[in-house]
């Protein structure tokens, strides 16, 4: 049918929607590149995709069908290569639903936006079946994330996004509360010069001691003789020189630097300043949420891709890479016929088995999507809030969790929406690390302050990088997924740049348009 | 200037490749036709004022890009838009009959429950004419949408539809008035975002 319509040669062809693929089809579109962007799926965004509750219900069924294997005879001076995901990247998918109590909805069938008579929220308790079906019920007004990501409000993303002005497609929101939780309380981190100065946790003495550490903290210059010092010993044992109590050390390496025990004191004072220096923008924390959920971003770029006379087409798988007798790429095949392509981009998922060394430095995640009735942290701004949750005693790496609620779009009014990213650990059992935030974090009852989770689902994802696949055609380009260990895009956007430039040497990255189209005409 | 401006209203243009959804909007805003007017390239949305029965508005009117052509508008396309205008060619039924789905994916990913939908019948200007004026009608009727004919090559119909349009949006209650109840950001706003530093930040010396 329409598919017949498609062009059958190209400059660059984009197998996969993930952020780094949809951000390289936009740069390429942008420079003029003639530009077909694909993916097997109906939804956009692969391992980076935002769900309703239904789709990850089906999403869920999905990753339980077996994989078919596609062969072809081998035609004419063409090689013919499997590009049906190789593995499975996501395993060990977990959901449970509990019973508790929640707020009862006003009728959904109306106009949820005007609110008649407030008379404040109706509480109900519900079983574990009734809020089953209550979640399917709402399915729409849920925008869950596979992979939740925030933007540092000075960081490159956002800079990059105002220069493509892709960012007239997105609305951000910032973070409100920025939480640690040790031995089992949960603070509120005083990140701005005014928290440091409000804060009750600290006392005076060492506010000023803190005051001049993030000070301090900001002057060391990239690439200097202080800095290199500072590859030789980690962050923590920098901070246990600094003068300042283990709460605040805390404060510093966990929450503002988002380091862990083997940080070294160079990246950890990296990844601080990256943090202060977005500092008092947008409220009192550095980062901003995309509204909707992260998926929003790659779509935004997929539309600049698009309005740049970029093809998009869902739902359509390419099933082999043609190579020829140099070893370098023709094109993909797909429904049968050969898509011609000057460069192939292509999602690591999706690189063919012989190319991938799955050894190496591994940056798998282990997540979990809860939703929940409280806040965890009743005491902070109304809003989204991000903790790091540290073990102390233990090998775990620290656990970060995001909370969202009803203004993100992430859930119905009276509901939270919390994710939790660990890195995979090797020798436990799964979630291990997850059952015990949970058990000092949540209740199981709802008599305390402590929220309930009345739904839960966990699942592992196995990231492959692009520096995983060695070998390919000097013109296939391979894109890592979503990197969850790290709270921002950056390394997916530095991906995308580094794919840009060795496909276009010369060319600019993302240029803001000229005089754009939109200047109001008056009547 | 900005004071006499009631609200912002996004509007969107559906439908088949080549019923002239960009041909409407070029029309409206430029007052503009290009009767060679292949694929749409470069066509992002364009913004207009427009003043109806004493209320000014701005219309920020998003075309499709292309990415009808094989059904690949992204969900955040049709977020909150309060407006919709569905385009059929009057001289193309297979353009009509798919207006169905159209509509089914506006309702899948519309995120306002009561957007206001417009039925347009364009290019009554050709002469083989697959679609009666009565069809189109009874089509709008049935999904409670506004419906007009339309011509963007003769500009028949053109103003009109999307005066109605804004006329109906205004009359519903809680379709358009204070959308967001939180504050949003957009990064490209200097000063609604604040992007001088408070002296919250650490840039800042005067502490």
């Amino acid at each position: 049918m329409s598919a017949d319509a498609l062009p059958t040669s190209y400059d660059v062809i984009v197998v996969g929607t993930g952020l780094v693929e949809s951000i390289v089809a936009a740069a390429a579109s942008r420079a003029g590149k003639q530009v077909l962007h694909m993916d097997k799926n109906k939804y956009y965004g692969q391992h980076w995709a935002t769900f309703n509750y239904d789709d990850v219900q089906q999403w869920i069924g999905d990753q339980d069908t077996p994989l078919e294997e596609k062969s072809l005879d081998p035609i004419d001076k063409l090689e013919f290569l499997t590009t049906g995901e190789s593995k499975r990247l996501v395993s060990n998918i977990r959901q449970e639903w509990f019973g508790g109590v929640v707020t009862k909805q006003k009728d959904v069938s109306k106009n949820s936006e005007v609110s008649g008579g407030d008379e404040g929220p109706v509480k109900e308790s519900l079983t574990a079946v009734e809020l089953k079906s209550r979640l399917a019920s709402f399915s729409r007004k849920f925008n869950l994330d596979l992979a939740p990501k925030l933007l540092f409000f000075k960081g490159p993303m956002v800079d990059t996004l105002i220069k493509s002005q892709v960012s007239r497609y997105l609305e951000f929101l910032g973070v409100q509360n920025i939480l640690l939780c040790v031995n089992g309380t949960i603070e509120l981190v005083p990140c701005s010069k005014s928290d440091v100065f409000s804060t009750r946790t600290v006392t005076i003495v060492e506010k000023r001691l803190l005051m001049k550490l993030l000070t301090n903290l900001q002057s060391y210059k990239a690439d200097s003789k202080e800095m290199e010092e500072m590859e030789k010993i980690s962050f923590e044992e920098y901070l246990k020189q600094q003068n300042i109590s283990e709460t605040v050390q805390h404060y510093i390496l966990y929450s503002i630097a988002m380091a862990n025990q083997e940080t070294t004191a160079a990246k950890g004072i990296k990844q601080a300043q990256a943090f202060l220096n977005s500092i008092g923008f947008c409220g009192n924390t550095p980062f901003i949420w995309p509204l909707y959920g992260t998926s929003e971003i790659l779509q935004a770029f997929c539309r600049l891709s698009a309005v740049y006379g970029g093809i998009y087409c869902l739902n359509r798988s390419a099933d082999f890479l043609a190579t020829n007798e140099k070893g370098s790429c023709e094109g993909v095949h797909s429904n049968g016929g050969l898509l011609k392509a000057q460069h192939v981009v292509i999602s690591t998922g999706l690189v063919p088995c012989r190319f991938v060394n799955r050894e190496g430095p591994s940056e798998s995640y282990q997540r979990a999507v809860l939703v929940t009735n409280k806040p965890v942290f009743p005491g902070g701004k109304e809003g989204i809030s991000l903790m790091t949750y540290p073990f102390l005693d233990s090998s775990f790496d620290p656990i970060t969790l995001l909370e969202l609620n009803s203004n993100s779009s992430s859930c119905p009014k009276g509901y939270f929406v919390v994710h939790l990213i660990s890195r995979k650990a090797k020798q436990s059992t799964p979630y291990e690390d997850f059952d015990k935030l949970i058990a000092d974090v949540f209740s199981t009852s709802d008599d305390g302050e402590k929220p309930t989770i009345v739904y839960k689902l966990q699942f592992t994802v196995d990231v492959l990088t692009a520096s995983q696949c060695s070998n390919l055609p000097q013109n296939v380009h391979a894109c890592s997924g979503p990197r969850c260990l790290s709270i921002d895009f950056h390394s997916s956007l530095q991906e995308a740049e580094e794919i840009f430039n060795k496909m276009f040497p010369g060319e600019e990255f993302l240029p803001t348009p000229e005089s754009t189209e939109d200047v109001p005409s008056e009547e | 200037m900005e004071e006499d401006i009631l609200t912002t209203l996004k509007i969107l243009i559906i439908g088949e490749s080549g019923v002239g959804k960009s041909s409407l909007l070029l029309r409206f805003t430029e007052d503009k036709f290009n009767q060679d007017q292949s694929l749409t390239i470069g066509v992002d949305f364009k913004t207009k004022k427009l003043t109806t029965e004493g209320n000014t508005v701005r219309l920020a009117i998003w075309d499709t890009a292309g990415q009808e052509r094989f059904r690949t508008l992204t969900p955040s396309y049709y977020r909150d838009a309060q407006g919709a205008i569905l385009v059929y060619d009057v001289t193309s039924q297979p353009s009509f009959a798919k207006l169905d789905t159209w509509l089914s994916e506006l309702d899948l990913y519309s995120t306002k429950n009561n957007i206001v939908k417009m039925v347009v019948g364009n290019k009554i200007d050709k002469e083989n004419r697959q679609v009666s004026r009565e069809d189109g009608l009874k089509f709008a009727r049935r999904h409670a949408a506004l419906f007009i004919e339309s011509s963007a090559k003769t500009k028949d119909g053109v103003q009109c539809a999307f005066e109605e349009l804004v006329q109906k949006i205004i009359q519903t209650p809680g379709l358009w008035e204070s959308t967001k109840s939180n504050k949003t950001i957009s990064v490209d706003d200097d000063e609604q975002a604040g992007r001088a530093p408070t002296c919250a930040g650490w840039q800042c010396n005067a502490i």
